[in-house]
């Protein structure tokens, strides 16, 4: 697909426009050229364009409003199909899960109790003047209706690139995980190997597809669109750096503020896994939201899995070899 | 907007909705701000950023209860005993600001020996007409003291006929136990919100009340927003920063309907649409009887010949020497109220405009509401008319007497002061007036194709509102042929607890049938504990929300949640009551014929390429390929 050769060739764009406009006196040369292209092209690597700082995205959670403004706004601007009507009676969510053909989706997560249980209800005493730090953490209902804007995570090491058998999938120069449609093949390695259920393959094509950072907004300056939708500043995109710093102060004023279970989600990298470049802002364990507790990348157990396999061929030779050998007396 | 206009002077917000980011505590009620005001919604975000809290009272919890430090869950139509019990707090906690409430409301003001409150009457005013249904502040002498009797106030407040002692019989019952039994929530709540508005109010502190159509679509529409005007008046909340009421609009034809205005009995700028009874033959008879003699409805002939001389131009030919530029691009309304009665602000976080006695000028951050040279010790002469006829320490310049009105001395055509009545259509009877379930005032149109059960009706006994989603528009006639929305909230659903799914075997998801005696809607289940059953005096009452935006046309249809509420008219303004009825709730179907869409579901709202860009740039989840 055309979008590809932007991702490939970068900024060279316009100069290519300009050499591709027919000129006659070097159509001879020209035709050789086109046939050298065809032969030694797929072999060819692209000039990458200069590296720029990793941008990605904080969605703090704890001010989403769950309006969905993000997955419209996704939709309008990368002209994705609806995924159908489908009433599911899960809270406020209806399209259900990240997909080829949405890119954003929003998590609903009702957390109430039934009215018998007591601790569903407000403390009854009074505070006796302007409400202090502790009151705060006190007045926290244990009701809540959890809402998260879930979107890819843009791994700093990220399994889907790392099983791309064809390099369809690669880190842009903003360090942001992007497929190249005409590269890949639609093996779906990489719907395997996601471990947070990104990637889905589209019945349209084939491929796999999935959020692209807004991609071609970022090359002009822009925002993403569902950073710029967004109407409480829950979504925001930025250099990875700035947006840590931002995070992390933010989390330490909900501390100080009570909300003791604020943290970030993936904004550093652990011992099974990479750093996100999108990273989250949550009040509950990641299985609450939807999310791997512990991620872990495949690729780690794989070296592994290589000896395991080795081993168990050898002994597999090993063991017929015996058997001719035993058998043959 | 009579609910602003009789306590304040206009009808309408009275600050904007970026001033609530300087509120330290935010009542949100009768709005579901989050989901119908999403953007707006950063300002108390902002607020809550800064450590603002933020509640909730609502019948269902929503997007914005998730949003909030607290909610509080009530039954639909009960917000004035909600307030009410707020009020009555304030007063018997004596946590009212007393040099605010002494120099800028009516509390000192002596109400005519003849009136007679709800609290005389069973629920009902003096001056109640049975046989018509209305009411006549004269006969019910309603009215301040007449000029040429005195005393006309008391500024210890202890005259029985005063306001404020009016105020506090009228609310005496409302308790938080009285409270808890009409709405459903416990007394522990109804303190808490108590406590945090009085906590987050005074010299120092501002609180601001929030409220939508949750509020106004009410046979006791107006007196709600009475009552948190006499709220916000007790605590000194109005013409302050972080303060006020502030009225969520922009739904097509609120606002608008003032301004452009549609309202059938309205010309632009809140002015009288003229009448063919007589009384407005002429200009001099119209401005006669539309004008007032003090305040500045006083410029009442300047408005209307304004507004002359913008449709007429030169036609027009009476003198245009006022422009009538509303609000004078003044961002708190009635802000001489943040200052106190010697133009000092009341404290140095919260100030806003102040007296510069050198400069013998208002000087701060924001336009006077009012005369800016006209000093705080300024006292009217004798026989003044006008803006003149006010004093320097008068913020509600709309009003006659320039102070904000606790009581409504006949302004309103269902009493000068709120009083809790059932919705006219209710499961529940009224706790507090046995004798007068509903607004006696209220109008209601019965009729075949609108019938109303009687209150308490046992056989419509599940509580129901309406609400509205984030993912649709008003009814839904531009976003039900959205597939990118309609995928978002695909069907009509009702919402309802567990507690009430279980009781009549609705399945998540499954079919419920809605019947009030207007007739039946079906729509899905959906099945949540957000929505709660209540206490109601002992009994369980079960409560349902029903979401506004479907009809018969689009690529997504459904039932039309209006079809079930009742035409029935607020006294002041005929709005009608669709967020409080009776229904009756069962499993299945409606049976008959079946609604299908009118257009086919899109996948695309679109295909046409973007125009004027190269196929390398066309967005990338076309999934063309080249070809079709």
């Amino acid at each position: 697909m055309a979008t590809s050769e932007i991702a490939q060739r970068g900024s060279e764009l316009p100069e290519m426009e300009v050499t591709g406009q027919p000129q006659l006196s070097d159509a001879p040369r020209s035709r050789l050229a086109a046939l050298t292209d065809h032969l030694v092209g797929p072999f060819r690597h692209g000039v990458p364009p200069p590296p720029r700082p990793a941008t990605g995205f904080y969605t703090d959670t704890t001010v989403c409003i769950g309006c969905k403004a993000c997955e419209v706004a996704c939709k309008q601007w990368n002209q994705l199909p609806s995924d159908g009507f489908t009433f599911t009676g899960n809270s406020y969510d209806n399209t259900g899960e990240l997909s080829a053909t949405s890119w954003r989706h929003v998590k609903f997560i009702e957390q109430v109790r039934p009215n018998s249980e007591p601790a569903g209800r407000v403390s009854l005493e009074v505070v006796p003047s302007a409400p202090t730090q502790s009151d705060r953490a006190e007045l926290i209902p244990f009701n809540r209706w959890l809402m998260m804007s879930d979107v890819c995570k843009h791994c700093i090491t990220a399994p889907c690139q790392q099983a791309c058998p064809t390099g369809a999938i690669i880190h842009n120069e903003f360090e942001n995980v992007y497929i190249q449609q005409d590269i890949c093949n639609g093996c779906s390695y990489c719907i395997a190997a996601c471990p947070f259920g990104v990637l889905t393959r589209a019945s349209f094509d084939g491929h796999s597809h999935k959020c692209t950072l807004c991609y071609d907004r970022q090359k002009d300056g822009l925002v993403p669109a569902c950073a710029k939708a967004c109407p409480t500043a829950s979504i925001q995109f930025g250099p990875v750096e700035e947006l840590h710093q931002r995070a992390r102060k933010r989390v330490e004023e909900l501390h100080s503020r009570g909300v003791t279970s604020a943290y970030l989600y993936g904004d550093a990298s652990s011992e099974s896994y990479s750093g996100l470049n999108s990273f989250y802002l949550l009040v509950d364990r990641p299985s609450v939201y939807g999310l791997p507790d512990k991620p872990f990348n495949p690729w780690l157990h794989m070296g592994g899995d290589y000896v395991r396999a080795l081993v168990g061929a050898l002994t597999a030779i090993a063991a017929i070899v015996a058997v001719f050998l035993l058998g043959s007396h | 907007v009579p609910g602003l206009g009789a306590s304040f002077g206009r009808g309408a917000a009275t600050t904007y909705q970026q001033d609530l980011a300087n509120s330290d505590c935010i009542l949100i009620m009768g709005s579901n701000m989050a989901e119908a005001h999403p953007v707006g919604f950063r300002w108390p975000m902002k607020a809550r950023e800064k450590g603002a809290t933020l509640i909730h009272v609502d019948p269902r919890f929503t997007r914005t209860s998730a949003l909030c430090d607290l909610f509080v869950g009530i039954r639909a139509g009960t917000d004035i005993a909600f307030l009410g019990g707020v009020i009555n707090y304030v007063l018997t906690h004596e946590r009212w600001f007393k040099e605010y409430v002494l120099a800028y409301t009516n509390a000192s003001a002596i109400i005519q020996e003849g009136f007679q409150d709800t609290e005389d009457l069973a629920g009902l005013f003096s001056g109640y007409d049975p046989q018509t249904h209305r009411y006549n502040a004269d006969n019910g002498h309603w009215g301040y003291q007449p000029s040429s009797s005195s005393p006309r106030h008391d500024p210890t407040l202890q005259h029985p006929h005063c306001v404020m002692q009016i105020l506090r019989r009228h609310f005496a019952r409302y308790t938080p136990e009285m409270v808890a039994s009409v709405c459903g929530c416990t007394p522990g709540e109804l303190v808490r919100v108590a406590e945090l508005l009085c906590a987050n109010s005074g010299r120092e502190r501002t609180s601001a009340i929030v409220y939508a159509v949750g509020w106004t679509q009410h046979s006791t529409g107006v007196q709600i927003i009475r009552t948190a005007g006499i709220l916000q008046l007790l605590l000194g909340n109005v013409g302050r920063p972080g303060g006020g009421i502030m009225a969520m609009r922009g739904h097509s034809s609120i606002q608008g309907s003032t301004d452009v205005p549609t309202l059938y009995d309205l010309l632009p700028g809140y002015l009288p649409q003229p009448t063919a009874d007589g009384r407005h033959n002429e200009l001099s008879s119209y401005v006669e009887h539309e004008g007032l003699p003090t305040g500045y409805w006083a410029n009442f002939r300047k408005f209307i010949v304004s507004l002359l001389k913008a449709w007429y131009g030169d036609a027009a030919t009476a003198d245009n020497d006022y422009r009538f530029a509303w609000p004078a691009n003044r961002r708190i309304m009635y802000n001489r109220a943040s200052a106190d009665p010697e133009g000092r602000p009341w404290s140095e976080r919260k100030k806003l405009i102040w007296w510069d006695q050198e400069k013998r000028r208002w000087a701060g951050d924001d336009v006077p509401d009012f005369d800016a040279e006209k000093p705080p010790d300024y006292r009217p002469p004798p026989g003044a008319t006008g803006m003149a006829a006010l004093a320097g320490t008068a913020p509600f310049i709309m009003k006659p007497d320039g102070v904000g009105w606790l009581y409504a001395p006949g302004t309103l055509k269902d009493g000068p002061l709120p009083t809790h009545y059932e919705p006219i259509e209710s499961p529940v009877g009224n706790l507090l007036y046995p004798q007068h379930p509903s607004n006696p005032a209220a109008r209601v149109f019965q009729g075949p194709l609108n019938q109303v059960a009687d209150v308490p009706t046992p056989e419509y006994p599940v509580a129901a509102t309406t609400f509205r989603l984030t993912e649709h528009y008003l009814s839904g006639p531009m976003s039900r042929f959205n597939c990118w929305l309609n995928e978002l909230q695909p069907e009509m659903f009702v919402e309802l607890s567990p507690e009430l799914a279980a009781e009549r075997a609705i399945e998540p998801g499954g079919w419920v049938t809605v019947r009030t005696p207007r007739g039946a809607i079906e729509a899905r289940a959906m099945v949540t504990r957000r929505l709660q059953p209540f206490l109601i005096h002992g009994r369980i009452v079960h409560q349902i929300g029903l979401p506004i935006h479907w009809g018969f046309a689009g690529e997504s249809v459904g039932a039309t949640a209006n079809d079930v509420t009742a035409l029935v008219g607020e006294p002041n303004v005929s709005i009608h009551e669709a967020k409080a009825f009776a229904c009756q709730v069962q499993a299945g179907r409606l049976g008959g014929p079946t609604l299908r869409p009118t257009v086919p579901p899109a996948l695309w709202p679109t295909r046409e390429p973007i125009p004027d860009t190269p196929a390398a740039a066309q967005p990338e989840g076309r999934f063309e390929n080249g070809h079709e």
